[in-house]
């Protein structure tokens, strides 16, 4: 896990403590230190950049209400990133009950295709493909697809995911694995639509 | 099921690689400010639990005290034999029976 790059004047310790005196400074430090990590992985769970906005805000209020349960058996940076999977987690589920919902409803006049994501950290030339591998992800169901997310697109270890998910090592080997073969389909249909 | 030939790595794979290396997404320069504002957004003291679940609870609650109340106004409305000797002891008592009309 990539440590925070804190103000040199603040630990870690003295950061936590100060939050928990609700210092409005250490949560400010606190905001600009992870925000962008926050942001970054939401995002590339959600693939939507209002919600993940929302997310990764919803996610310095939990941190700054909670702080007095942090109990430090983990880094600070690797409790933060496992409130924003949880809470990416869970409105990826309540984004695909909703899309259920609406599929099975009689109502479908004003449903769209939804639109494909583009990653704003992809380099341009890959674009496209990155727009194929994210419409295919988006297709699995919330555990697979943020398994996936963290391990593939993010570069996390799967010890590392299966803390952050609160998950054993072997169901995200299994959560992953699953998730390749179901996107393969996805894949090769793509493959097949691009070559002239 | 595994649809690709053996030794040839997954689609999946191969284009999640592809893709790296992915720059971490930035927010905007006002985040911290939204974040405020959200933050020190009066909430109200008490708020209904819309929660599904605290929804069926409350009207599962509201059912038992229902079902009580019933059962206790019926039990109340049969009243038992010396109940009913009770009152017409105190009826006696007081004179107090309707054959006494003056």
């Amino acid at each position: 896990m990539v440590r925070p790059n804190l103000n040199p004047r603040l630990n870690e310790a003295s950061l936590i403590q100060a939050l928990r005196q609700a210092d409005e400074t250490a949560f400010r430090l606190l905001v600009e230190t992870y925000r962008n990590r926050v942001y970054h992985t939401v995002l590339s769970i959600l693939q939507d950049a209002s919600e993940a906005e929302d997310a990764a805000q919803e996610v310095f209020i939990k941190v700054f209400e909670t702080i007095h349960s942090f109990r430090g058996d983990a880094g600070l940076a690797t409790w933060i990133y496992r409130i924003a999977v949880n809470k990416a987690l869970d409105k990826l589920r309540r984004k695909k009950r909703r899309a259920l919902l609406h599929s099975l409803l009689p109502i479908h006049e004003e449903m769209q295709p939804p639109e494909p994501f583009y990653h704003p950290g992809v380099a341009m030339d890959k674009k496209e493909e990155a727009a194929a591998l994210f419409k295919a992800v988006g297709m699995l169901s919330a555990r697979q697809q943020t398994a996936f997310t963290l391990i593939k697109i993010q570069g996390m270890s799967y010890a590392e995911a299966a803390y952050t998910m609160n998950l054993s090592v072997k169901a995200i080997e299994s959560l992953v694995s699953r998730a390749k073969q179901q996107m393969q389909k996805t894949l090769a249909a793509y493959e097949t639509a691009r070559k002239p | 099921m595994n649809t690709s030939l053996p030794n040839q790595p997954l689609l999946a794979d191969r284009y999640a690689e592809s893709i790296q290396p992915i720059a971490e997404a930035a927010t905007d320069p006002f985040f911290y400010t939204r974040l405020m504002a959200r933050r020190t957004k009066t909430s109200p003291a008490w708020q209904v639990p819309v929660k599904p679940a605290w929804v069926i609870r409350a009207l599962f609650a509201l059912l038992l005290a229902n079902g009580w109340l019933l059962f206790m106004n019926k039990t109340k409305q049969e009243p038992g034999a010396a109940q009913v000797s009770g009152i017409t002891a105190f009826a006696n008592a007081y004179d107090l029976n309707t054959q006494s009309n003056y």
